[in-house]
């Protein structure tokens, strides 16, 4: 077996689906045919889910994607503090001066960023990532049924990181031979062996404090065009919900937003668990896409975006804190 | 009635640029290999969002394909990767948590296959993790020549490279793989069970 075969054994995971269930994109592919557009066609990812949603996939936790559940954006709770005056600049920049308010707290290598995020569709992602990306992290998803399920996400020290293979007793399962039948339930109980790796910490302690330096820090740690405003405005959404800034960071990240042109305002919003908020959106080809905010304090929600079809999608930020341990809630 | 036939991808693109609805003859014949292809690159969930994304751009861009080339798998590919490369946050973070979690396996399952099962994630893990410090451009290459099979012509014309680009882009990244893979215990052993099979 050699490494084609090995790559080609890791894509034969995926499965080849039928068209009858690829007929959610049929669907919008001969509408936007119906159109008959006349330049390139673009189209917003619906799918700007949170990491923890896509790697919830990726760790083939899900019996199958979720599906977007289809909903229009609602009206806000009366009593709801809703600053209705202000533009989507003006919103960015007061979420930026309110995370200049929060004092500052430098988390240490050996603590972990916890994240909790409703990803829709009943399901809650819990993830603490290692702050160096040296040790070992874990990711919980709680579905509707209360049943919790987790993977470890392993830290990586030195450019490596250990793996404990099958066997038993810190034996391995074949016995140097022929493999032989397992009598223990605790099969991955062999002798541990060391991989390489790169690090893949939950914060970033060169990431700029200033909206200006930002453009060039996104682009080379993010790979994406900072001019691009859905690509940037998904980019930040997708950060704030996995990893942890201090103030000045992610208010510097708010303010470079604000300088993008193409934002929008939309007052008196929901969160896809029903929070109040105040949008900041944009849209292209028909669908759209914002970022939400606490109308009274800026703290930042989530991610909601709406396809063609008004079909709601994306992703509720619950809590971010820093941690002592995997596994700890704040 | 009379339904007019359409034999290659050629045929169906020409004749969408006076009539638009047969582009979606296209979609039916394709979309679920451009899906796979997303979904192992991106995950299920945004690949289906990336798949109509495909080939909308596919259609806005119709009337500059070549109808010398009768089938379009190529281009969509290219397509495709073009909008992953957009996608790189979710990809590697996909990699990563990749590295941890395999297919899950039936713990009571004691069998010889289940054994070479768990010895694989080992090996999956290293494999992952390799692919996931490819530069952009080569792990393109590797990916639709590893997974969707394309050929050297193929792939440079879904990436709009030469074809020695996509010689030495592919050399290269196999490589780094078979380095990241040689010597490792997992591998030595996983190779050591495939052999006992």
């Amino acid at each position: 077996m050699n490494d084609l075969d090995l790559i080609r054994e890791l894509g034969s995971e995926t499965p080849l689906l039928s068209l009858p269930e690829l007929s959610g994109a049929r669907e919008r592919v001969v509408k936007g045919i119906g159109r008959d557009r006349r330049g390139p066609a673009r189209w917003l990812a619906v799918a700007a889910v949170s990491a923890g949603a896509a790697a919830a996939v990726a760790a083939g936790m899900f019996a199958g994607a979720p599906a977007p559940h289809h909903r229009a954006p609602q009206a806000v709770r009366p009593g709801t503090v809703v600053n209705a005056h202000l533009t989507a600049k003006e919103v960015l920049d007061q979420a930026a001066a309110a995370a200049l308010r929060q004092a500052t707290v430098v988390p240490r290598p050996d603590q972990f960023v916890f994240t909790e995020v409703n990803v829709g569709t009943g399901v809650v992602v819990r993830t603490w990532l290692s702050v160096d990306g040296e040790r070992n992290g874990l990711e919980t998803q709680t579905g509707s049924d209360g049943k919790t399920s987790s993977t470890v996400i392993l830290g990586c020290v030195n450019g490596f990181h250990k793996i404990r293979t099958p066997g038993v007793d810190g034996k391995p399962i074949n016995g140097g031979g022929k493999p032989v039948p397992m009598k223990s339930t605790t099969p991955m109980d062999g002798p541990v062996i060391t991989e390489p790796c790169t690090p893949a910490p939950a914060y970033f302690p060169d990431m700029p404090a200033s909206a200006s330096a930002m453009p060039g820090y996104l682009e080379q740690t993010q790979g994406i065009s900072p001019s691009n405003l859905n690509d940037l405005a998904k980019t930040v959404g997708s950060m704030l919900q996995s990893d942890y800034f201090l103030p000045a960071q992610r208010a510097a990240l708010y303010e470079f937003l604000a300088t993008t042109p193409g934002l929008a305002v939309e007052h008196n919003v929901q969160d896809i668990t029903g929070r109040p908020g105040v949008g900041v959106g944009w849209s292209l080809q028909g669908s759209r896409a914002m970022n939400i905010f606490d109308p009274a304090s800026y703290a930042y929600l989530g991610m909601t975006t709406w396809g063609e079809q008004d079909q709601q999608g994306g992703d509720a930020l619950l809590q971010v804190a820093v941690v002592s341990y995997p596994g700890q809630v704040p | 009635m009379t339904r007019l036939l359409l034999r290659d991808d050629a045929e169906v693109i020409t004749a969408s640029l006076a009539e638009p609805g047969r582009f979606a003859v296209l979609f039916d014949r394709h979309a679920p290999h451009i899906h796979r292809y997303l979904a192992r690159r991106v995950g299920p969930q945004v690949a289906e969002d990336l798949l109509a994304e495909t080939f909308l751009v596919a259609f806005g861009k119709r009337a500059a394909y070549d109808p010398a080339f009768r089938d379009a798998r190529g281009w969509l590919y290219g397509i495709a990767t073009h909008l992953v490369g957009q996608h790189r946050r979710e990809e590697i973070r996909r990699f990563r948590l990749s590295q941890a979690a395999g297919p899950d396996v039936d713990q009571n399952d004691y069998s010889e296959r289940s054994v070479v099962r768990l010895t694989a994630r080992s090996v999956r893990s290293v494999l992952v993790a390799a692919l996931a410090e490819l530069a952009e451009p080569d792990r393109d290459v590797l990916l639709l020549f590893a997974w969707e099979q394309l050929s050297y012509e193929e792939v440079a014309r879904a990436l709009g490279i030469p074809v020695g680009t996509v010689r030495s882009r592919l050399h290269r990244a196999r490589a780094k793989i078979r380095q990241a893979l040689a010597g490792t215990p997992a591998a030595a052993t996983y190779e050591e069970l495939q052999s006992n099979e």
